[in-house]
């Protein structure tokens, strides 16, 4: 048959010959091999390494990071109510598929780079830096994976050419195993570019591998370790940034930043491109024809934690947006004379008192040709109930404002903000340093780091210095300490992707969900966490569409059975 | 030897009856001079006969005395009555009848072969059916007309496009057949002007298929278009095909009037907690707005579907002129087809132009070529207009007291409320500021030469180049609420794709009854498509698509594309016939193929027809005219789902990936698929039995087909683990069996001289079924794919009823909550769980027909058309929408029955309140017993156990697809008018549905909106057949 074949081609395509015929040509692509040689093309894959940081952090909103805790009560719209309230929280969460989906992608997009690593035609140097930097990629996914998850699939090699059809999960141990391993391995080789992954990233996430895995698998000796790293990260800095210009659109990786997903104007495909942090928390303001910020409201902070901030605490205002000019992104106007624009909506609060009319008519003196038509004052209400009753109505409590960004106000999208989206900061080291101290049973030194972080100029604005709104050192128990140090990250960490993670390794997710969640509240929190199978929803579950494909056998989480 | 007895006896008896007897001798011949064997000569009222042998001659023995005339009858030509007088030698001319067909030649790719002599499964329709239908395409002209071929709309919009399945679905790639237009492969047949169609063939079978080897398991449609007629015939015809029709919108859903809506939007502010539901923001409802409460009181609502559409238009003018002299023929063609949507901007312009000549040389040479230019204009107006302007509720206004367009009617200051209803932007204005424009430029041409050293062996070189380019240009304007900034956007892709066959035939009758007929073919065909896209938004001025670079270019949007596929073919037929009883058919094809790494694959097949009624023991039988059995067995490939440069481990070259450092713009490609290096084409195997049949004087006519398919190693996308970090890869690892049963069957009913009354059926009912996934026998859950069943099922819970407020408890045990859906526990393990998932059903049909009726009087005419898709379930666009899928309570909903618990505020419209100006006002009542037994759960709570259940609807349907009467003019006349024939014509198009479906129209429910899953429609049309 193959002469015959032969034998027509000779005669039919004299000029080409079949083979020639049947070759391709790709001229608009090119082969892994021919790519990742060169170095331009092994900095595309380090750079789209880095990129998948904005698909998981940027695109959906952090349900998994920050729903169903203490500090964000459920929308209007009650979205995600499964993940806010745990009682209809399944084994099918869209949601927790979605991140457990982009998780996995960026590892293979950087398990891919590793393996091309060899190939590279770059300086040895360079070579060992960027595979530092992938691997640190790598076990910072896997961590941030058993965080949510617990035990993990551990997933260090490529999908190239043929299928992976059985990936076990690894035991608990396992996971942190491989998680502190590699990031350990990588951290000696880890340069000091700030925007990129650098050595201090490596300390502060060491620090929170090993404080996690000492909660987790009650390892006391995991919290001296933690402190080790913490330490290291911290390198001698003292927390020095007043609180607004730590978020000043134009102080963007500031000395206190460890790890952030990078945004710029100029680095966005298309201007739907930027994140949505600035959006998600606080109520809608309306449509685009007010030119207010265009907000998703995914996660409305909650009345507690209002209540957790102090009189003399600057970080309130600093950290809210409490009076809403002509157009919400005027406040960052140099050029808009705050004392003529009107004001739209103001967002008064009085301590230790209710907001009176009084108050209202002083603060309007000076003000009253200032007074938009449609404008609006929502005074926070000491009761609960009565601050919430119309957390469904637009404007009506105040929106976090440190991720704004106001070089794109004029697109009305939800997902225009080119500002960092702020992984990893000092502060949190601190933290970190101190929650450890609380495992070792140190309280003064827990308290010492804490009060660390209160000590950032302008914090009090009384010009002294906070303290603690529940002491550590004077806490009775570990558990009284949490309590402690959980308040005051609430107030120094609001709307960073923290909360959840934090609560869960701390034991404490049920605990304050129960005493400070108003939905979950309503439910009943024993009724909320308990699973079909009677035990607490304490993990978020395994997706199920993971699990139906994978081969090997993936025992559930608790509660989700 | 049939002929022979026959003759004997008709001597015989002659001779006995009237002793003298003279001898008439005669040939009988087609219009072309050809003779016609086989043909019955008998007396007028005698026993007398006989049959022409092969040269079509024929000896009869007469009587001497009396007038006496001879009755010619032939299978497929009409039936002639000729006077003998006094003649001795007569020559009869039989004209073809084309309402019988028979002998039709069929198309079966490379070549064609009669009807008669057919083995394999084909459907062949002619230009006349597909016209009749007046629809400006081809597909939907198709449509119902072949057995076994699924046809079905995708959309509402002019220009659309049809999903076509033939034999059901082959593979999980989906894949639709090959389409030959002229010997050229093309993606679509969709740019053709119907007026300028021939006959569309549809090879169905994989003797049939196997000639087109690795493209041909999805069924072959081949497309002849009007061309040169054969040399020899010197005349100059010159036809005009016109129609004109307006569409209407039809069949509107029943959507909630204003205050049902309220009371839709009140229940689904209800929210559960602490044991109840409660109303805990009634302000919310309405917003405090006067304004939206006297709408309500006086039910004045806008008719948001009437803004956005209007009376459409339809119309095609096609004007061929075919001449010939003796060596030369040629066709020119022009035609215009406009098509104006109901929607809003929406239109289609088509401009067809086609020359085909031919020349013969000579007996030995032949030389001929074609060009058909098509250049369409296609304009889908506002991509979500058929969604945004249903999303306005219609208690929203659309125009201020000036008559302005709202920017957002629904905003707080336009209702006079307290807060905003809904900041949507007034779809009107939407709708206007842009559109999709897609130009197209298609170009099909062949050249051939045709050598013939021999007279039956015959050379044949054609090359057939054919150019695409399709420009894609959108632009949407500033709209308020929307977009503050315009954008626009342009695509161009253009294709050369030829192909160049080479074809050998012999054929050679050896013996007396031995005919040989051999094609040896080589084929290589190349392709060749290039793309560049540009977006931009922020433009100084409305430059439509025309000035991209004036704004902000918009980097995501734009990029460059080149692929490049080829694909080297050899291929041989032989026909052997004997005795015109026995026919064989052998086909192989070897494709090698530039996107595969293991290129060669064969592609053989066998087929056999027993022509029955040709057969000595058949010949009491005489109410058999024609009777086959005919059986095939073959292999065809599929090579859907492999894309060039498939099996090249690349990066992602065609997606630019941002990311900076410190504000350092950086870019980069993301790692690419995994690839399958042993990959290779799909391969069905056939097994095909079918039956032609023709009895009582061919009133009867038909076929019955079975057939049993296997289609093995079928590329699937393997889903990867998800912790693998790809969603998945290509793999050959399925299988899937179809097997179905086909019949065609068309009656002459009447058959008077004023009265004729035909009618066609069609039925054809496939099971398709997986046999294997992955190389397993096993389910994959996670697919929704099962073993035994068809590739696209609906897997989800059974909703058994709703939990009612009297179950709280009981609903509570196994977490859920009064008003959500409860499933059936279908493992009852007393828990529900995913596993309780069942297959509610299949988006396939369990059978599809159609019916035609011709009815004739004198020279009126009328046909109606009737099609069916019957067992039809799917997971619907609509109800997405509009329906209980869709939990958005600011928007429209169709009336439908959802759960309403007892006891909770509602508005009593019986009893209204004034407000302090004196305008009504709406008051507050109660739910009453609530609505616990309804068959939707609580709009924004539907429970964990529901799925998707609230867009699951049988799309079963009968379809009145058209009317057509028509009245032709007498020839006395038209004759007067020089004209040879002239007809007009009234047709109403899709005037009835009959459908429990509740959505626009079950033919396409499973369209996106934005892809024109909009209003069905009745189009009226008047139209002229002219022939000069």
């Amino acid at each position: 048959m193959k002469k015959t074949i032969y034998a027509w081609c000779v005669g039919a395509l004299a000029l080409s010959g079949c083979a020639k015929f049947l070759e391709e040509d790709n001229r608009g692509g090119i082969t892994n091999e021919e790519f990742y040689r060169t170095e331009a093309g092994y900095t595309s894959i380090m750079n789209t390494s880095y990129a998948t940081l904005r698909t998981t952090f940027g695109v959906e909103a952090p349900w998994v990071l920050l729903g169903g805790t203490d500090i964000y009560q459920m929308n209007r719209e009650q979205a995600n109510r499964a993940l806010m309230e745990y009682t209809q929280l399944f084994a099918d969460n869209g949601d927790v598929l979605t991140f457990y989906t982009n998780c996995y992608q960026a590892i293979q997009n950087i398990n891919v780079a590793i393996f091309y690593n060899d190939i590279a035609e770059v300086s040895e140097e360079q070579r060992q830096t960027w595979l530092a930097e992938l691997r640190f990629l790598r076990a910072f996914y896997h961590f941030t994976l058993i965080e949510q998850f617990g035990a993990i699939v551990i997933n260090d090699e490529p999908t190239l050419e043929g299928p992976r059809l059985s990936l076990p999960r690894t035991s608990l141990a396992e996971s942190f195993d491989f998680v502190i391993r590699e990031m350990e391995a990588a951290l000696p080789n880890l340069g000091d570019n700030r925007a990129r992954v650098n050595k201090a990233t490596a300390n502060h996430y060491l620090a929170k591998a090993y404080l996690t895995r000492a909660w987790d698998l009650n390892q006391r000796v995991d919290f001296t370790k933690a402190q080790e790293y913490a330490e290291a990260a911290i390198d001698g800095y003292t927390i020095s940034i007043p609180y607004e210009q730590l978020w000043s659109p134009t102080n963007e990786m500031n000395d206190e930043v460890l790890f952030a997903v990078q945004y710029d104007g100029g680095s966005i495909g298309d201007v739907s491109e930027g994140n949505n942090q600035q959006g998600l928390f606080g109520p809608y303001l309306g449509g685009a024809e007010l030119n207010h910020k265009y907000m998703t409201s995914a996660l409305i902070p909650a009345w507690n934690l209002h209540n957790f901030y102090e009189e003399n605490d600057a970080r309130y205002d600093a950290t809210f947006m409490l009076t809403i000019y002509d157009q919400y992104f005027d406040y960052y106007d140099g050029n808009k004379d705050k004392t003529e624009i009107p004001i739209r909506a103001y967002y008064p609060r009085v301590w230790e008192r209710e907001y009176t009319r009084a108050d209202s008519l002083a603060w309007v003196q000076g003000k009253e040709d200032q007074i938009a038509s449609n404008f609006r004052y929502y005074p926070f209400k000491y009761d609960e109930q009565a601050y919430r009753a119309a957390y469904q109505i637009d404007m009506s409590t105040p929106v976090i404002k440190k991720f704004d960004s106001p070089s794109t106000r004029q697109i009305f999208n939800t997902h225009a903000s080119v500002r960092d989206i702020v992984l990893a900061r000092k502060a949190e080291t601190f933290f970190l340093y101190a929650e450890a101290s609380i495992g070792l049973n140190d309280f003064p030194t827990a308290e010492q780091f804490v009060q660390k972080v209160l000590d950032r100029p302008g914090n009090a604005k009384d010009g002294g210095t906070l303290t603690l709104s529940e002491s550590i050192a004077n806490a009775s128990s570990q558990s009284e300490a949490l309590d402690g140090l959980l308040i005051e990250s609430a107030k120094e960490f609001a709307g960073e992707y923290l909360r959840w993670a934090e609560l869960r390794r701390t034991g404490k997710l049920k605990e304050l969900c129960g005493r400070y969640n108003y939905d979950i509240r309503r439910v009943g929190v024993d009724q909320a966490f308990r699973g079909q199978d009677g035990q607490d929803k304490i993990y978020r579950p395994i997706p199920q569409a993971a699990i139906d494909i994978n081969e090997a056998e993936i025992p559930q989480n608790p509660g989700y059975n | 030897m049939r002929k022979f007895i026959i003759l004997f006896f008709a001597l015989l008896s002659g001779v006995y009856t009237f002793g003298q007897t003279r001898e008439i001798t005669g040939i009988v011949k087609d219009e072309d001079g050809i003779p016609l064997a086989g043909a019955s000569v008998r007396l007028v009222e005698s026993t007398i006969g006989a049959s022409t042998d092969a040269d079509g001659a024929f000896t009869l023995p007469i009587p001497q005395e009396g007038e006496h005339a001879l009755v010619v009858d032939l299978m497929g030509y009409k039936s002639k009555t000729v006077p003998i007088g006094t003649a001795s030698a007569l020559d009869v001319v039989l004209i073809v009848d084309e309402a019988l067909e028979l002998d039709e030649v069929v198309a079966v790719g490379y070549g064609t072969v009669r009807k008669a002599d057919l083995t394999g499964a084909v459907g062949s329709v002619g230009g006349k059916e597909l016209q009749e239908r007046g629809t400006t395409s081809a597909m939907e002209a198709l449509q119902g007309t072949v057995p076994g071929v699924d046809i079905s709309n995708t959309s509402t919009r002019p220009g659309r496009t049809f999903n076509i399945q033939i034999r059901g679905q082959n593979s999980m790639q989906g894949g639709s057949p090959l389409y030959i237009v002229d010997g050229i492969a093309t993606g679509n047949i969709d740019f053709l002007n119907p007026a300028d169609i021939e006959q569309i063939d549809v090879l169905k079978d994989a003797s049939s298929t196997a000639i087109y080897g690795s493209r041909g398991s999805n069924g072959v449609v081949i497309v002849k278009t009007k061309n040169a007629g054969r040399p020899g015939e010197t005349r100059t015809t010159v036809t005009y095909d016109g129609y004109y029709g307006v569409r209407q919108l039809a069949r509107i859903p029943n959507f909630m009037n204003g205050r049902e809506w309220v009371d839709f939007r009140t229940s689904a502010f209800y929210t559960y907690a602490n044991n109840r539901y409660a109303l805990e923001t009634p302000n919310a409802i309405l917003q405090n707005s006067p304004l939206l409460e006297s709408r309500l009181y006086n039910e004045q609502y806008e008719d948001w579907l009437g803004l956005g559409t209007r009376t459409g238009q339809q119309q095609n003018h096609y004007l061929g002129i075919a001449g010939a002299s003796d060596k030369l023929t040629y066709n020119l063609g022009v035609g215009y087809q406009q098509e104006v949507g109901n929607f809003l901007k929406e239109d289609l312009n088509r401009y067809t132009l086609k020359l085909s000549v031919e020349h013969k040389t000579s007996d030995y040479f032949s030389t001929g070529a074609s060009i058909n230019f098509v250049h369409g204009i296609n304009n889908s107006g506002s991509e979500h207009g058929y969604r945004d302007i249903l999303r306005m509720p219609s208690i929203l206004y659309a125009h201020d007291d000036n008559g302005n367009l709202i920017a957002q009617p629904g905003i707080a200051e336009a209702i006079q409320g307290d807060g905003n209803f809904t900041s949507s932007p007034n779809p009107l204005n939407e709708i206007n500021s842009g559109t999709e424009e897609i130009r197209q430029y298609d170009i099909l041409s062949n050249i051939f030469a045709e050598l013939r050293p021999m007279e039956n062996l015959s050379i044949r070189s054609t090359f057939m180049p054919r150019f695409n380019r399709t420009r894609t240009g959108t632009y949407y304007g500033v709209v308020p609420g929307q977009r503050n900034q315009d954008v626009a956007f342009q695509n161009n892709v253009e294709g050369l794709e030829w192909t160049w066959d080479n074809v050998v035939n012999y054929n050679t009758f050896f013996g007396n009854d031995h005919k040989l007929d051999v094609s040896l073919i080589q084929s290589a065909y190349k392709t060749r498509v290039e793309g560049i896209q540009a977006g931009a938004n922020n433009l100084p001025y409305p430059s439509w698509w025309y000035n991209l670079f004036s704004g902000a270019f918009s980097p995501n949007q734009s990029g460059t594309s080149y692929a490049e596929t080829s694909l080297l073919s050899f291929a041989a037929r032989a026909n052997y016939d004997f005795k015109g009883r026995y026919l064989l058919t052998g086909t192989v094809r070897y494709d090698g193929s530039s996107k595969l790494r293991n290129k060669w694959a064969a592609f053989p097949s066998m087929a056999a027809a027993w022509r029955i009624s040709e057969e000595g023991f058949m010949r009491d039988a005489s109410f058999v005219n024609d009777l086959k059995l005919r059986t095939s067995f073959g292999f065809s490939g599929n090579n859907n789902g492999i894309d060039a440069f498939g099996s090249q481990l690349t990066p992602q070259t065609n997606t630019v990936i941002w990311y900076d450092f410190n504000g350092d713009p950086v870019r980069g490609f993301m790692s690419g698929p995994p690839i399958n290096p042993v990959i290779t084409w799909e391969k069905t195997r056939e097994l095909n039995v079918g039956v032609d049949f023709s009895l009582f004087n061919h009133r009867v006519r038909g076929n019955v087909e079975f057939y049993d398919k296997l289609s093995d190693g079928l590329l699937m996308q393997r889903i990867l683990t998800v912790e693998s970090g790809v969603p998945w890869m290509m793999d050959n690892i399925g299988s899937v069996s179809n097997r179905g049963v086909e019949v065609g069957l068309h009656t002459t009913n009447i058959s008077h001289h004023d009265w004729e009354w035909s009618t066609s059926f069609m039925f054809s009912h496939n099971k398709n079924a997986i046999r294997s996934l992955y190389g397993k026998k096993e389910d994959v859950v996670g697919e929704a794919r099962f073993i035994g069943q068809p590739i696209e099922v609906i897997y989800d819970y059974r909703v058994t009823g709703l939990w009612r407020m009297d179950q709280l408890e009981e609903a509570a045990l196994l977490g859920q909550q009064p008003g959500q859906a409860m499933a059936a526990d279908t493992d009852g393990n007393g828990q529900i769980t995913p596993a309780d998932r069942v297959i509610l059903g299949s988006p396939y049909p369990d059978w599809i027909g159609s019916v035609t009726s011709n009815l004739r009087y004198k020279n009126l005419d009328l046909s109606v058309n009737l099609y069916t898709r019957q067992g039809v379930f799917v997971a619907d666009s609509f109800l997405e929408e509009f329906g209980p899928q869709n939990t958005q309570r600011g928007r429209p909903k169709i009336n439908y029955d959802y759960y309403i618990p007892p006891g909770l505020p509602r508005y009593d419209w019986n009893d209204w309140g004034t407000h302090a100006d004196g305008s009504p006002q709406a008051v507050w009542g109660d739910s009453g017993a609530g609505n616990e037994n309804a068959k939707y759960p609580h709009p924004q709570n539907v429970g964990p156990y529901y799925g998707n259940n609230g867009r699951y609807t049988d799309a079963s349907f009968v379809k009145i697809r058209n009317i057509v009467m028509g009245y032709t003019l007498p020839n006395e006349i038209v004759s007067k008018w020089k004209m040879s024939s002239m007809r007009i014509y009234a047709n109403i198009l899709n005037p009835f549905v009959f459908t429990k479906y509740e959505g626009w129209d079950p033919e396409y429910a499973t369209t996106a909106l934005s892809d024109g899953n909009g209003p069905s429609n009745v189009t009226y049309q008047l139209g002229v057949n002219v022939r000069f």
